[in-house]
């Protein structure tokens, strides 16, 4: 027995339209609960991309400020080289920086075309000779004061602070994602309650004549389908915004810790594809169970 | 085509709706189920195409034991079991000839099979001219014809018909009732609950008689009594 497309399309439409109110609440809904889940995903995505900062044994990175004049980097230069807690230290340059900051961004040319080597600053990458944070901190902090020097990052601080953050950031984006995706569930399955309810003596005659389950079920499944996609793009725009702002955020105050929260266009794609696949998910869970309910009782 | 072996059917909380009731019905027969509302009439229909399920016994549609029938199968039994009601269950925002081929649509006949059956059965039932009209334009027995139509359409091997002429005054009754005798002529099994005593005694059909849901009476080319 073949389904009839022209069929399921307008019944599926006259479901859509049949309560405007009910299907925009839902979408709003769905979409609310998705961003939440993508929020969540795009702060887990900024910490992962953390660790490229610190390779290998380096623990510390002394920051020069952007004017730092050659007098100034001599001189930390060479604090770093007397200092007996500091095994290996190494100078990156602009050229050198500006080169980590274009394979790092690589992706995304938008990004590249607004910085250029002068605006990024100098650095030590330090290895200590005892790799212990409470050494590595009272050693770093000696250079914390010094002139031309803008900050010193500990790569087990930086660490860290990134994960405290991230994960109480992203514990509670994850509840409160959880918490809307069930509200979403819900309502997905009211909504699709009321379009069965509005269609009941449809529904009943079709019973009647001896259409399959899946049958009834098909257009009231693809109803909430189609709303769970909906708000799930509404959403991925919404994460696809907040990103933006990040982004342009960091740029204009300048580079440091939560640069790699910068998302590109394209770590962007996976969370929108999971996004996409919730909505869908939401909606066709729902209504699917609404719709069983229904054909069961 | 219709037997029941004992079949006790009871409502939580209520009444025993059906008490042990057995019978047999033939192909091609004409039967009318009589008695007191809440004798059981109603429930009798519905176990056959299994909207309800009974709580002992056996019924056999065509041969088969519905008891046995897998959920996805049951469809597939009510596609041979045309349903009537008193009240039509027509759908009032689409057209008479919408209304029959919604009944083809939803088991997934084609459309030239439905473009050929719909015309000619709402001709059948005499309703050729009014194809294009909505259920509320219509008389009740005008209405009550559509559902005829619509339960007929897909040549049922049976037509259950709960008090198809409840809501009708007499001689627009007698009108359904011989539609009714006509599609019985073509071989359909026809089963009927009704309280009209005087279609039932102008028939002089098989007469099964419930009262508070046992079978007191069965009778061949029976009155209302």
């Amino acid at each position: 027995m073949a389904i009839r497309m022209d069929y399921v399309a307008r019944e599926t439409g006259n479901n859509l339209i049949r309560n405007p109110s009910l299907t925009i609440a839902t979408v709003l809904t769905v979409a609310v609960s998705l961003a939440l889940l993508g929020a969540a995903l795009v702060i887990q995505q900024g910490v992962s991309g953390l660790n490229g900062s610190f390779e290998d044994d380096v623990e510390f990175i002394v920051w020069m400020v952007n004017d730092a004049d050659q007098e100034q980097v001599a001189s930390v230069d060479s604090a770093l080289a007397s200092s007996p807690g500091v095994k290996d230290h190494r100078f990156v340059n602009q050229a050198e920086t500006y080169a980590e900051f274009e394979s790092f961004w690589k992706e995304s040319p938008e990004v590249l075309d607004t910085v250029s080597p002068g605006d990024l600053p100098t650095s030590f990458r330090v290895v200590p000779e005892i790799p212990d944070l409470a050494v590595v901190e009272s050693l770093g902090a000696e250079f914390e004061g010094q002139p031309g020097v803008l900050k010193v990052d500990f790569a087990a601080d930086y660490i860290k602070r990134l994960n405290q953050f991230s994960s109480a950031a992203s514990l509670t984006m994850s509840i409160a994602a959880f918490a809307s995706a069930l509200a979403s569930s819900l309502l997905m399955y009211n909504t699709i309650r009321t379009a069965l309810f509005a269609r009941r003596r449809e529904v009943e005659v079709m019973r009647l004549v001896g259409a399959t389950n899946w049958f009834i079920r098909i257009p009231f499944m693809l109803e909430g389908l189609i709303q769970g996609l909906v708000g799930a793009m509404f959403s991925a725009i919404g994460v696809w915004a907040l990103a933006r702002t990040i982004r342009d955020v960091i740029f204009k105050s300048g580079f440091g810790l939560f640069d790699s929260f910068a998302l590109t266009n394209s770590q962007l794609l996976p969370i929108a594809i999971i996004l996409l696949v919730s909505g869908a998910a939401i909606g066709a869970l729902g209504s699917g169970v609404a719709v069983t309910r229904y054909l069961d009782a | 085509m219709i037997k029941l072996e004992n079949v006790t059917k009871e409502y939580q909380g209520s009444n025993i709706a059906l008490r042990d009731a057995s019978a047999d019905i033939a192909k091609g027969e004409f039967v009318f189920l009589v008695g007191p509302s809440g004798s059981g009439k109603s429930t009798f229909l519905r176990l056959l195409n299994k909207q309800e399920e009974p709580d002992e016994g056996r019924i056999f549609v065509a041969g088969k034991d519905i008891g046995e029938l897998s959920n996805w199968k049951v469809p597939m039994l009510r596609r041979n079991i045309g349903c009537v009601f008193q009240d039509f269950k027509l759908l009032p925002s689409r057209t008479v000839a919408e209304n029959v081929s919604f009944a083809l649509e939803v088991i997934g006949r084609p459309r030239h099979v439905i473009k050929s059956q719909v015309p000619a059965i709402c001709e059948l039932v005499g309703l050729g001219d009014k194809t294009e009209k909505y259920p509320d334009q219509l008389s009740g027995g005008e209405q009550q014809r559509v559902s005829i139509a619509r339960a007929f359409v897909n040549r049922p091997l049976i037509l259950l018909a709960d008090e198809p002429t409840g809501n009708l005054d007499p001689q627009t009754a007698n009108g359904i009732m011989r539609l009714l005798d006509r599609i019985n002529k073509t071989g359909t099994t026809v089963v009927m609950a009704t309280h009209d005593r005087g279609i039932v005694d102008t028939m002089r059909r098989r007469v099964i008689e419930l009262s508070n849901g046992s079978i007191v009476r069965d009778q061949s080319r029976g009155v209302y009594e």
